[in-house]
C-alpha cells in the first residue's frame, strides 16, 4: 500500500481501536492486525502523534505490579473518525472513476 | 537479548532527544515486552519481535523531527506529509528569523553604548581619508599650475629672443603638465574606490532590510 495512504489509515485505525473502549498498546496492535499491517515500532510514533494533536489522551493503570498505559479518544479524535467516513465516500467515488476509466480502455 | 539489554540499547540510541521523549519510549517498549511475555511469549522472543533497535530509534527520531511543539500541529494534521514538511521549514525559518531579530537589537544596543569610542575613531579616519584625497588633488593642481606657468615662461622667452631656454622650459613644463593629468586621473580613481568601499556596508544593510521585508 502507498506509504502516505497507509500512514493516514493507520491513524484512523488506531483511533477506531480505542473508539468504544480505552485500550493499551499491545491490545491495539492485536485488534488492528487483522485489517492492516502494523508493528510495535510503528504504533508508538502514531500514538505520540495522535497525542500531540490532542486526538487521544494517555493515562496509566496498574496491572499486575506494573503500569500499563491506556489511550482514551477525545472529541477531536471522534471528529477525525467522522471526517474519515466522509472522506471515504469521496475516495470510493474516485475509485469508481478510476475503474471506469480502466473498463473503457479494454 | 533480554529486556534490560534492549531498554539500555534503546536509551543509548535515543541519546540527545529530550529526557521526556526517551522516558516515554522506554515506558512504551517496556510495557509492550511485558504484555508480550504475559501472552505467553519468552522474553527473548518478545524482544526479537520488536525488531532492530536502530530502526526503532530511527522511527522515534523521525517522529520527533516531524512534531513541532504544542497545538499548532493540528493545523497541518489532515494534510499529507509534504505539507507537514513545509510547515516545519516555515517554523524553523521563523525561529531563525527571531534569532536574527534579537541579534540585530543587540548590535544596535552595542552601537549605541559604544558611541563615545567608535564615533571619534570613525570621524578621525574620515578626516584623514578626506585630507589625503585633498592633498592628492592639490598636488595635481599645483603641477598643472607649474606647467601652465612654464608654458607662459616659454612664450616670454621666445618673445625676448632666447629660444633655447624657452624650449627647455617648455619641455619641462609639458612633462609637469603630463604628471598633473596622470595624478588627477589617479586621484579620481582612488576617490571612487574609497566611495565604493564606504558604500559597500550600506548596500548590504539595505539589501538585508529589503529581504526581511519580503519575508515578513
Amino acid at each position: 500500500m502507498d506509504i502516505q495512504l497507509k500512514r493516514g489509515l493507520l491513524d484512523v485505525c488506531v483511533l477506531a481501536a480505542i473508539k468504544n473502549e480505552d485500550s493499551y498498546g499491545y491490545k491495539i496492535i492485536k485488534d488492528i492486525k487483522p485489517y492492516i499491517e502494523i508493528s510495535e515500532s510503528t504504533l508508538y510514533p502514531i500514538l505520540r502523534r495522535l497525542e500531540a494533536s490532542e486526538m487521544l489522551t494517555v493515562y496509566s493503570v496498574e496491572h499486575s505490579g506494573r503500569l500499563r498505559k491506556y489511550y482514551h479518544i477525545t472529541q477531536l479524535g471522534i471528529n477525525r473518525l467522522e471526517a474519515f467516513s466522509e472522506e471515504w465516500l469521496e475516495i470510493s467515488a474516485i475509485h469508481k472513476f478510476v475503474t471506469r476509466e480502466e473498463n473503457r480502455n479494454e | 537479548m533480554n529486556k534490560y539489554e534492549f531498554i539500555d540499547g534503546l536509551k543509548y540510541k535515543l541519546n540527545g532527544l529530550p529526557y521526556e521523549d526517551i522516558e516515554r519510549s522506554v515506558e512504551y517498549y517496556s510495557e509492550m515486552i511485558d504484555d508480550l511475555i504475559e501472552e505467553g511469549m519468552s522474553e527473548e522472543n518478545a524482544v526479537n519481535l520488536l525488531g532492530d533497535i536502530d530502526i526503532i530509534a530511527e522511527k522515534i527520531r523521525n517522529e520527533n523531527m516531524n512534531q513541532p511543539a504544542g497545538n499548532t500541529y493540528n493545523v497541518s494534521y489532515h494534510t499529507d506529509a509534504y505539507v507537514d514538511n513545509s510547515y516545519n521549514s516555515a517554523h524553523i525559518s521563523e525561529q531563525s528569523n527571531a534569532k536574527k531579530h534579537s541579534l540585530f537589537i543587540i548590535i544596535l544596543i552595542l552601537l549605541f553604548f559604544g558611541l563615545p569610542v567608535w564615533l571619534p575613531v570613525l570621524s578621525g579616519a574620515v578626516i584623514v581619508i578626506i585630507s589625503v584625497l585633498l592633498v592628492l588633488y592639490i598636488i595635481s593642481v599645483c603641477f598643472a599650475a607649474t606647467g601652465v606657468a612654464g608654458i607662459a615662461a616659454f612664450i616670454m622667452y621666445t618673445i625676448s629672443g632666447s629660444l633655447a631656454y624657452g624650449v627647455i622650459v617648455a619641455g619641462v613644463s609639458l612633462i609637469v603638465l603630463g604628471f598633473s593629468v596622470l595624478m588627477f586621473i589617479g586621484s579620481v580613481k582612488v576617490t571612487t574606490l574609497i566611495l565604493k568601499l564606504v558604500a559597500l556596508p550600506f548596500k548590504k544593510l539595505s539589501k538585508s532590510i529589503l529581504k526581511r521585508r519580503q519575508t515578513e
